[in-house]
């Protein structure tokens, strides 16, 4: 099974953290190709939140590829709870081989964060994930 | 975005419910129901198809709209539909 091993200096301190590519919804991916344009994609870092139940993506990556929203969700943080709409996308990890595990997430503000998405449980839910803190290491397999 | 369509979904979900009582997913733009579809891939393209790249929702017909997303960090969304 494909895997990675991330180990930084202080994994406390940064978190789980790797570079992902996020892409748009394979059906809207499928009608630029058709029509001829450029499929977009965007590389960002993702961290690793084990308390999100889904991943979220940064409001930048929302206009630079474009997202359309098809659904919507009640979502639930310290700050209360607000109903949001919801993106669906891709998220191609390291280990996935250029498959796209897909979900949908809402647009967050990560101004000020070093993120550009945040790695739910949704994702989570295709990996199997060991953290290794006496290391300052995490794996991740598929 | 979309308000007219969640609004517009939230009021017709308990008659879908029991036309597709196997579910399905609907496609609403405006107040206008494309149609049903079994899977949600289906629905989206079949929207697509119908309305091009822009926005329309895509809902599962039997979705519990109680259920919450959840983050534990303290994170805002600039494009929220509603407060509750």
């Amino acid at each position: 099974m494909p895997s990675l091993t991330n180990r930084v200096s202080s994994l406390q301190s940064t978190g789980a953290s790797l570079e992902v590519i996020i892409v748009p919804a394979k059906e809207v991916t499928d009608k630029i190709k058709e029509e001829g344009g450029p499929v977009p994609s965007t590389r960002a870092i993702a961290l690793i939140d084990t308390g999100a139940s889904n991943s979220c993506v940064s409001q930048r990556i929302v206009d630079e590829l474009a997202l359309i929203p098809f659904d919507f969700q009640q979502v639930y943080t310290a700050n209360g709870s607000t109903e949001q709409l919801l993106y669906d996308v891709g998220f191609i990890l390291p280990i996935s081989q250029a498959v796209p595990i897909w979900v949908q997430a809402p647009g967050a503000d990560l101004i000020g964060q070093p993120y550009g998405a945040l790695i739910g449980r949704d994702v989570l839910a295709s990996c199997t994930m060991f953290y290794n803190g006496p290391d300052n290491s995490f794996t991740l397999q598929l | 975005m979309l308000q007219e369509e969640i609004k517009y979904f939230k009021e017709i979900q308990p008659e879908l419910r029991e036309r597709h009582p196997a579910g399905g997913f609907v496609v609403i733009c405006k107040h206008k129901v494309l149609g049903v579809w079994n899977e949600r891939h289906d629905a989206l393209k079949e929207g697509i198809k119908a309305y091009g790249l822009q926005p329309f929702l895509v809902k599962g017909i039997q979705d519990d709209l109680s259920k919450v997303i959840n983050y534990s960090r303290n994170l805002s969304f600039p494009n929220a539909v509603s407060d509750e």
